[in-house]
């Protein structure tokens, strides 16, 4: 919205910058002289021009100009619900996303959110890449030409695995990028880098979802499709601000419950979903698996559990029965807060439903013991015999655009294939050694948050990280920071100079989802077709064609013409996605996984006759008592938890970019219970020092009752005051590697003397300075 | 740090949002029909409108997927129709009248399609009506679309021309003096009252598909006009949270995705929509957030500053009393 644009903007005045003084005087003059213009015009075709004409001269206008508009239905690439709409653009920019036809659209109808209908700024924003960066020798980076950047980043890969091996090198995938870029992403890595150690933000998130449902159902995805959401009469949902970091899916829910769905809520925070919930349950942080097992306890001892069910569909229920006994309603409340009341409450109401849909995002997820929550879940949800059916199932609202995908079928893991095929069963890694020529090692690689701990120990000395933004997502970003700082060689491939780019050796400029052609799967397991919608930004390249060029140098020899020929090669190799071609997709609007070959319909929701498990039937395991990593203490004496908010996006590189969006949210902010922010002498709006044992951030204080007492929240989403430095990257879960970012001890100050708004000038990474502070 | 709700004490939310037609009872048929409709037959399934008959037949195929040929004899418009999402029926705009052999003149979006029933669309009355409705709606229309954002895509003009509007009867709305400012103030939509033709689907869309409580219509008569439910004067003071459902769904150029307002017009400098009008509503300048409000307490009270504590009260007021009024 920057003035001055030369003839492409027809109407210089829509959206003028305010000017003072002369100039303003002179802009103010303007106008008016061109709405006199318009207004005397207006008059005289009022009164001479018949409404038909005027009817035909509009249309043909309008007709015209819309001819010089690209129009193509595509998938949005902000979250994991894949909204599909038509996007306008004029081929320099998005103009518009409007809605697409029924059939096209499965997942979200006519629904968008903020982000995906408006939040298009920064495609054509001023700071895109358009040509690679190459650091000189004095340390600053230049542009440079394709085969001088590519060349660079063959030689530096190289050398480091011909001298220390692949296993020195690793790639972060991503979960942005397209499904068949993350097919090639991982076969780069193994084919070509020789290592194991491919990753992508998944580890980040929903890896113990995936971990602990894949242990239990045998898949670990969405067992449901979002219809069911609807149709369900009782939904659980817990860390999950699904207004806000899933809004079209919160939608359904709005809707269900305006329909007479009861919906239950247990987070530490009361969302914005929470207040149109049922029952809303605040817990404390970090001890998920304890209420949920409360819950299950009750449902157990009151005979109130689907005995057809788990006889004939699940083995380990005695176990499961023997762990819940410790957590009756004393223990329950002891530990996370939550009332006898409130539990009996819940487990009669999703004892007594049909249909119950078993929801959550990161707040059961990120903690040191998130596969163990995830467990505890998925046992609650086989014992009230809640799977298989419509309106019932379990749904991780999964993050990324092409997590689900991108992310985790297409098998940039460490552990696995394309299609969750494990890499150590011997005839597996066969095949793909067959497929890719080449050696495979059947040792696992590292996952990314290993990876910065091993490059802590000279074990990783290169790194190729596609669309990540790891200097802001990675958990202890201080720590992070400074292995990006430390190694040999890294290679960074995005849409912007990030603040992860910032430390690479060569930055290569990507396309961004509107600028190429292939498919994202979101998190009901539907892939959907992302189409092009504009031609590549400046020299930036489809990740797909980046790493092809790059294979080619490295010794390989790579000739995909299009994306639908990767597609290919992953439905011969791919199980799961079998019959699902980019061909099929687009005739059909969408196919969900598994679809094994080209006459399966795709399957709707999982486990409708058996469980993905050797014999069929759910793996129920007894989940114990489990507490964070890092509790509170006398030094610091509160519970950080950090998450989403509904303008901004993740590390903010698109939505900070985006003028309207940072008018909304403008600033990061550290959320305080009235009682809490009384007893240091803080009001709305005083600047706040906001300490962990790892880091320190200094943010505006936003008093609320949202949060409990003993509990922060801060946001995830700036820069200038990064929240990660403040969380923990040692301890991990044990089975998925995800970092406990849900729980941290810190400790507040107020900032003396600051109360009134300030601009946040973060020193510490170089801020931009752009925000401003909330009001007072 | 136990829970601040009881179960059963505070009611969910949405009791507190004014639904659109979502809780009106619906007009469908109660089973599967064959409707007969400018001399062609269509079969349909349970839940139909007469007006599912006439798009049936205006496409040239059943809603079952049986083969029919042949259009209707005459287009009828259905302005405040919209067909997707379980929008509507508002049947506030009166332009899909047909005539029927058993129940005479009707709209067709909200009477059920019983089996058996003969719809004519050029039975001379219902020609007349739709004729004289669709002036109606434009005559209250600032019909400006050389510098509308919704040239080219907009469902009144695409009816109109359809219906070979020439001269509207009542003229349309061109009084300089009459015109409402536009409000300018949110960073995403922008809204043109004068354009507005009342269908009420972006109140249906704010509250039935986004269920946020943002929109509703509020005044009567020749004062009706797109108002927001906690009170605000503009959208930016409204609880808005700019999901865009409003604007996909706005049949004229009243809602408009900023950003494509300026895609299809004349390319004149000077010639915007909101020069045409003439005053705006501009966004106050105070930086909003940053943290996500409490649904509830925004619904009670208006983020506006400098508002007299009497305006607040018969804001709330209004607010409680609306909320008496539906079922």
């Amino acid at each position: 919205m920057t003035d001055g644009r030369g003839g492409k903007d027809a109407n210089p005045d829509a959206n003028p910058e305010e000017k003072q003084g002369v100039a303003g005087y002179m802009q103010r003059a303007k106008q008016q002289a061109l709405q006199n213009v318009e207004h005397a015009i207006e008059g005289t075709t009022a009164e001479t021009l018949p409404e038909g004409k005027l009817f035909e001269i509009a249309t043909a206008i309008g007709d015209r100009r819309l001819e010089e508009l690209n129009v193509a239905d595509t998938t949005c690439g902000y979250c994991a619900v894949g909204c599909r709409f038509d996007l306008y653009s004029d081929g320099e920019e998005i103009l518009a996303a409007r809605p697409t036809a029924e059939e096209d659209a499965p997942v979200n109808g006519i629904s968008t959110c903020v982000k995906g209908k408006f939040g298009y700024d920064f495609i054509n924003s001023d700071d895109r890449l358009t040509s690679p960066l190459v650091r000189d020798e004095d340390g600053q980076f230049r542009t440079a030409t394709w085969d001088e950047a590519l060349e660079r980043v063959a030689e530096g890969l190289g050398d480091i695995r011909d001298e220390h091996g692949g296993e020195a090198l690793s790639v972060i995938a991503s979960s942005k990028a397209t499904n068949e870029e993350n097919y090639l992403m991982g076969k780069f890595a193994r084919q070509v880098l020789e290592t194991n150690s491919v990753d992508n933000c998944n580890r980040l998130c929903h890896s113990s979802t995936v971990a602990g449902l894949a242990k239990t159902y045998g898949y670990g995805a969405a067992s449901i499709s979002t219809d069911d959401l609807e149709t369900a009469d009782c939904i659980l949902l817990t860390g999950s601000n699904t207004t806000e970091a899933h809004p079209v899916l919160a939608t359904r829910i709005k809707q269900n419950v305006r329909d007479g769905a009861d919906l239950l809520v247990f987070d530490p925070r009361e969302v914005q979903i929470a207040e149109y919930a049922t029952q809303y349950s605040r817990v404390q942080p970090g001890y998920d698996a304890v209420w949920i097992n409360g819950i299950t306890r009750y449902i157990i001892e009151n005979d109130l559990y689907d005995e057809e069910f788990v006889d004939e569909r699940t083995t380990g229920f005695e176990d499961v029965r023997e762990a819940v006994q410790e957590f009756g309603p004393e223990r329950v409340e002891e530990v996370t807060g939550v009332t006898p009341e409130e539990i009996e409450s819940a487990a009669e109401t999703i004892a007594d439903a049909d249909a119950c849909v078993f929801g959550w995002t990161l707040g059961l997820t990120e903690h040191s013991h998130g596969t163990e929550n995830v467990i505890a879940m998925a046992n609650l949800a086989a014992i009230t015999g809640n799977l298989g059916r419509p309106g019932t199932g379990v749904s991780p609202f999964r993050g990324q655009n092409n997590v689900q995908g991108g992310g985790g079928d297409m098998g940039p893991l460490p552990d696995n294939f394309p299609g969750y095929q494990d890499i150590a069963d011997d005839e597996i890694r066969a095949k793909f050694e067959d497929a890719w020529d080449c050696d495979i090692s059947p040792e696992y690689g590292y996952y990314t948050t290993q990876m910065f701990l091993e490059a802590d120990k000279g074990n990783l000395r290169g790194m190729y990280i596609i669309g990540e933004n790891s200097a802001l997502s990675e958990p202890g970003v201080n720590h992070a920071e400074k292995v990006l700082s430390e190694l040999d060689f890294l290679v960074v491939q995005d849409l912007f100079v990030t603040e992860t780019a910032r430390y690479a050796d060569v930055v290569l400029p990507a396309s961004s989802f509107v600028e190429k052609t292939g498919t994202f799967t979101n998190t009901d397991r539907t892939v959907q077709m992302v189409k092009e919608v504009m031609p590549p930004k400046g020299d930036s390249r489809p990740d797909w064609e980046i790493l092809q060029d790059l294979a080619n140098r490295m010794g390989r020899d790579w000739d995909y013409d299009d994306t639908a020929e990767i597609m290919h090669e992953v439905n011969s190799l791919t199980p799961l996605y079998g019959g699902i071609s980019q061909e099929r997709v687009d005739a059909e609007g969408g196919v969900q996984w598994p679809c094994p070959d080209d006459d399966h319909p795709g399957t709707t929701r999982l486990y409708t006759d058996e469980f993905n498990t050797d014999d069929g039937k759910a793996h129920l395991q007894g989940i114990g008592y489990s507490e964070p990593a890092e509790t509170p203490d006398e030094d610091y004496p509160f519970t950080l938890t950090t998450g989403r908010v509904l303008y901004q996006y993740h590390t903010g590189t698109m939505t900070h970019r985006e003028e309207g969006i940072m008018q909304y949210t403008p600033s990061d902010f550290v959320e305080i219970h009235p009682q809490t922010a009384t007893n240091y002498g803080i009001e709305h709006g005083d600047m706040v020092e906001v300490t962990s044992r790892r880091g320190q951030i200094t943010v505006p204080a936003q008093v609320t009752d949202r949060v409990g007492r003993e509990t922060v929240f801060a946001p995830i989403h700036f820069a200038e005051s990064a929240v990660n430095r403040l969380t923990d990257e040692e301890h991990l879960d044990p089975s998925a590697a995800t970092p406990e970012y849900k729980v941290s001890a810190v400790r507040i100050a107020p900032v003396e003397g600051e109360s009134e708004p300030v601009t946040i000038e973060e020193s510490e990474s170089g801020g931009d300075g752009e925000t401003t502070t909330g009001d007072d | 740090m136990s829970s601040d709700h009881q179960a059963g004490e505070v009611p969910p939310l949405t009791e507190d949002i004014a639904p659109g037609t979502a809780t009106d009872p619906p007009v469908g048929s109660d089973d599967a029909a064959t409707v007969t409709v400018d001399g062609t037959a269509v079969d349909l399934p349970a839940g139909s409108t007469l007006l599912d008959a006439v798009e049936a037949v205006e496409s040239g195929g059943d809603a079952s997927g049986g083969g029919v040929d042949g259009g209707t004899a005459e287009t009828v418009p259905a302005l405040c129709h919209y067909g997707r999402e379980d929008i509507g029926p508002r049947s506030t705009c009166r332009t899909c009248m047909v005539e029927t052999d058993s129940s005479g003149l009707v709209p067709a979006c909200s009477h059920p399609a019983e089996d058996g029933a003969v719809v004519r669309t050029d039975a001379e009355a219902a020609i007349e009506a739709r004729d004289v409705n669709l002036d109606l709606v434009l005559s209250n229309h600032n019909l400006r679309c050389t510098t509308c954002g919704k040239n080219g895509r907009c469902d009144l003009q695409d009816a109109a021309i359809e219906n070979d509007v020439e001269e509207p009867r009542y003229g349309v709305l061109d009084d300089r003096d009459a015109y409402e400012p536009i409000d300018d103030s949110s960073s995403f939509i922008q809204i043109d009252r004068n354009k507005c033709i009342l269908c009420n689907r972006c109140v249906e869309a704010c509250n039935d598909v986004q269920v946020e409580g943002v929109l509703r219509m509020e005044g009567s008569g020749a004062d009706t006009r797109i108002g927001f439910q906690n009170g605000a004067a503009t959208m930016e003071d409204s609880t808005c949270v700019s999901c865009g459902h409003c604007a996909t769904v706005c049949p004229t150029g009243s809602l408009v995705e900023k950003g494509i307002e300026d895609a299809t017009t004349i390319q004149i400098p000077g010639f915007t929509q909101k020069n045409s009008v003439g005053k705006t509503y501009e966004r106050d300048g105070d930086p909003k957030g940053p943290m996500t409000p409490k649904k509830a307490a925004e619904r009670t009270e208006r983020a506006a500053s400098g508002e007299t504590e009497r305006e607040r009260e018969t804001a709330k007021e209004t607010a409680s009393d609306e909320r008496r009024d539906w079922p």
